[in-house]
């Protein structure tokens, strides 16, 4: 005989129990014939004969009680998948028979989704995007389009970056399409590939951000290089240099003071205890909470922090040549994309004064590299260092590799 | 035991699902590993800042399961009491209600909570240790509720429940701790969405780094292997606890205690559960303002939130119906030496899962970038399979729970009758079991939700997963935003909830009819 103690407390606690209406296993006059406390059947097809004999229709329940179940869970699972598979069809439905375009974007999503939204709005063109993830920042993407192109299919058509120095390298291993734009002739020469691989618009100045209530702004450093000193650097969170503007900035240096000038700084950074964070909007949130006084960061990063009632400030620090450190967003057409045609009207939308216009009014406020546009707007260029992208471009990878070394290990 | 032709379809196509997640990625970023010809970039050594990393990872994660361990307490002992959950809906679905937001969105309520002046390790070890606290509280619970009850009952005539609980019945329990402090660090020392939103650095989030900055899988596989390294040390540490500390069975344990439990230890559990989910939520509610952010985001956003809870939902669904297609329906059906295969399968999942999430990844592109796989690469299906690769242990254990610790009695006696593999699947372990395996596919589901270094890597054209959305308002300080699609999250776990305590409620009552 089966005890109701021998059974497992979630057995007579069971669903299908209740639907069978009474217990078989703990009643004695329905049980089979058992064999000790393990509660096998030893009599010839017990189970079987126990459903014909009682009537109680022990599995024939069960399995009613299952079917009822298995709709219902049938019908959970249809949902999921049509509501997944909906969206799918939405995007089709809402798309024209004119095309898709795959676009790699590290432009912050709040920023960018708009902006691409309105192109969809405005040409029906279905875009599918992949956003990089904070974690990531450009290189990401980068090296997604590379893994992609090595093997033998590449997926995005469209790339626009946050920053420009990544987009040169990818040029310079053929994996760019030329494409010259006629909305991008009145973008200023300095800004667009002599080979008319990419186009550079829309720029962000590297700052460093601070408290002015925990700091006089007349006593933040006026060179980037005064905040390797230690009273300073202890006091100060930068990225990850290996993403980002924040590696374009670092390879800048190594540009424009030459290696030796460049390692130097990075050491005494490194010595001073500077503290490395995940990213641009990490360091301004160090700089919010006291943990640090400055950020070595980007201006969208201070111009958001504002907005939303921030105490921050930000210095457009001396990097040499005149002022700080300029860096665009770029475009550029991925070589073997699957739709080439399409892609070359999103890429004359995303280089067109229109996009410029939008991101300079965004809280983003990247400054528009064209002249009429900013003074359009008011919006003043500010004092630039101007280093040559190419040259930024070509000091990645010892960039890179010292930062990887000095900072990192 | 009969078998048919469903069975060895459903047997396939289980072992099809673990080959695709598991299986084929570890070979192909092994394969990977070994075409690239190189070492990785800082040479075989870890870096002074890796040991770092890993240190800060491991003895965060140790308080922090520590912690969670302690103010799980108060639920093991109301779970211990009441022994069965499907008799106690509403507990079942505070616990599960808990757990079923992903640990991201309260770390960002926890955020607005305490103040600035509070340490971000010590947010980030309070937040996963308050998230976490009912697994500890079911597995240990659920411990108790077979372990320990006689030791229990006979210091109920000396003792108050409080005290005979915490003196005697723990000591009993020490396996079932040593299980729970194992699942909890391997859980929390991958995590990346806490850390993170605390603006911490910790291995999990720096792999990912390395992962996204290098095109090589051995600059991501060499210094994954110190995670494998901690998570192999924790592992032994347990079986080392269990040798010491055998499990004892209570076969002649009394079905109801005489004595009255304890309502110091019911009303600290409810205080658990407000603290761990009222407090924050409620602060997130009370910061949103107005509710036209609420609309606004999900104006924005429902496709994002719609495909975000499709694919995760889908992954929690396929990782449990793997789970127990592999535990219930042996791959011996088909071919000889299936259960040792089942072990093995195991093992191997439980190590996949236990990599770093954004090793899984890297493990998936190398599977599946290719030109003659774009159909899973570049849609919504490689992001499931990710998510099936990382916690697909969960569904096996689930599987392996549902089937084979429970309701041996009954399987038995419908074997001798003759009852196939899938007679037993369809007719016992379902009708019984669908709450354990519905809790099982819903952790698989909110760990999913919740993921970022997977999915970061895996990125499909289309809607952006929801976890990376919150990190991206996060960071752009749209608090508003960021508020609004926390609440949708939670507003959809707890619609999910409501179904299951509607569901457990009709079956209870349908059992004490």
């Amino acid at each position: 005989m089966i005890s109701v103690s021998a059974v497992p407390a979630l057995y007579t606690d069971s669903p299908v129990l209740s639907i069978r209406g009474r217990s078989i296993m703990a009643s004695p006059e329905h049980s089979p014939v058992p064999h000790g406390k393990s509660g096998h059947f030893t009599a010839a097809g017990g189970l079987a004969r126990q459903m014909a004999a009682t009537g109680d229709a022990r599995y024939a329940e069960g399995q009613a009680a299952l079917a009822t179940a298995g709709r219902r869970a049938g019908l959970v699972v249809s949902l999921v998948m049509i509501s997944c598979l909906g969206c799918k069809r939405d995007n089709q439905q809402a798309q024209s028979p004119i095309g898709k375009v795959t676009v790699y974007c590290s432009v912050d999503e709040v920023f960018a989704r708009g902006v691409l939204d309105t192109f969809h709005s405005e040409t029906e063109i279905e875009l599918a995007t992949v956003f990089d993830s904070e974690a990531g920042k450009t290189t990401g993407l980068v090296n997604r389009i590379v893994s992609e192109a090595q093997a033998g299919r590449p997926r995005a058509d469209v790339f626009w970056s946050s920053e420009l120095f990544n987009t040169i390298l990818l040029a310079r291993q053929g994996l760019l399409e030329p494409y010259d734009s006629p909305a991008a002739a009145d973008i200023p020469a300095r800004f667009r590939d002599p080979q008319h691989r990419w186009t550079a618009l829309a720029a962000r100045a590297r700052v460093l951000a601070f408290d002015p209530k925990s700091i006089p702004p007349d006593q933040v450093p006026m060179r980037w290089e005064d905040i390797a000193a230690p009273e300073w650097a202890r006091q100060t969170a930068i990225a990850n240099p290996l993403f980002g503007t924040t590696r374009g900035h670092v390879a800048a240096m190594f540009a424009m003071w030459g290696p030796q000038r460049a390692r130097k700084f990075l050491t005494e950074l490194r010595d001073g205890g500077v503290s490395i964070v995940d990213g641009n909007s990490t360091a301004v949130r160090a700089v919010m909470s006291g943990q640090v006084k400055l950020a070595m960061t980007d201006s969208d990063d201070v111009w958001v922090a504002q907005r939303s009632g921030a105490s921050i400030d930000m210095r457009y620090p001396e990097m040499g040549g005149g002022g700080t450190f300029l860096i665009p967003c770029s475009v550029a057409i991925v070589r073997g994309g699957p739709n080439g045609e399409v892609a070359h009207k999103l890429v004359d939308y995303l280089v067109s004064a229109d996009v410029e216009r939008l991101l300079a009014e965004s809280n983003s406020r990247n400054v528009p590299v064209r002249e009429a546009l900013r003074e359009e707007l008011n919006m003043p260029w500010p004092a630039e260092s101007k280093v040559d992208f190419a040259a930024v471009a070509d000091a990645m990878p010892q960039a890179i590799e010292a930062a990887r070394e000095i900072l990192l290990r | 035991v009969r078998n048919n032709p469903i069975t060895a379809a459903l047997v396939l196509a289980a072992w099809g699902v673990f080959a695709l997640a598991v299986a084929w990625p570890t070979i192909a970023l092994f394969g990977a590993t070994i075409t690239d010809r190189a070492p990785p970039s800082d040479g075989f050594v870890f870096s002074s800042r890796q040991m770092g990393l890993i240190w800060r990872s491991v003895w965060m994660s140790c308080a922090a399961t520590l912690v969670c361990l302690v103010v799980s307490l108060p639920g093991v002992y109301v779970v211990g009491q009441v022994r069965s959950l499907s008799r106690r809906p509403l507990i079942a679905g505070l616990l599960v209600a808990s757990l079923l937001c992903p640990p991201m969105v309260y770390a960002l309520g926890w955020e607005r909570v305490l103040p600035t002046s509070v340490s971000p390790h010590v947010r980030c070890i309070g937040t996963w240790a308050f998230w976490a606290w009912p697994i500890p509280a079911f597995l240990i619970g659920t411990g108790w509720a077979r372990a320990g009850r006689s030791a229990y009952e006979a210091a109920l005539l000396v003792l108050s429940p409080a005290s005979a609980f915490l003196r005697v019945a723990l000591f009993t329990l020490i396996p079932y701790i040593a299980l729970s402090a194992l699942v909890l660090f391997v859980l929390l020392s991958g995590d990346y969405g806490v850390p993170h939103s605390c603006g911490l650095l910790v291995f999990a989030t720096e792999l990912l780094v390395w992962a996204a900055s290098s095109t090589r899988a051995i600059d991501t596989l060499w210094p994954a292997a110190l995670v494998v390294l901690v998570d192999g040390f924790a592992l032994t540490a347990m079986f080392i606890v269990w040798r010491l500390c055998p499990v004892g069975d209570d076969d002649n344990q009394p079905a109801e205690t005489t004595h009255s439990p304890s309502l110091n230890l019911a009303f600290i559990a409810v205080a658990c559960f407000a603290a761990s989910w009222l407090l924050p939520v409620g602060t997130l509610v009370a910061k949103l303002g107005s509710s036209e952010a609420f609309a606004e985001a999900f104006r924005t956003y429902n496709r994002d939130l719609v495909w975000t809870l499709g694919v995760a939902s889908v992954a929690g669904v396929v990782a449990v119906a793997m789970g127990l297609g592999v535990a219930a329906l042996p791959f011996g059906i088909c071919f000889p030496g299936g259960r040792r295969l089942r072990v093995v399968a195991l093992i191997w999942a439980v190590i996949f899962g236990a990599m770093p999430g954004a090793l899984v990844g890297k493990a998936l592109v190398a599977a599946y970038n290719h030109d003659a796989l774009w159909f899973i690469y570049d849609h919504w299906p490689i992001v499931a399979l990710s998510y099936v690769s990382r916690f697909g242990w969960i569904g096996i254990a689930t599987g392996i729970v549902v089937t084979e610790l429970s309701q041996s009695d009954l399987t038995e006696q419908a074997e001798t009758d003759g009852a196939t593999h899938l007679d037993i699947l369809r007719r016992i372990h379902l009708p019984l079991k669908w709450p354990t395996l519905a809790c099982g596919a819903g952790i698989v589901a909110v760990l999913s939700i919740a993921d970022v270094a997977t999915s970061a890597l895996v990125r499909v054209p289309g809607p952006a997963p929801i976890a990376h959305i919150l990190i991206e308002k996060f960071h752009r300080f749209e608090d508003g935003m960021l508020i609004s699609l926390s609440l949708w999250l939670i507003a959809a776990a707890l619609v999910v909830v409501g179904i299951f305590v509607f569901a457990l409620g009709r079956s209870a009552a349908r059992a004490r009819r």
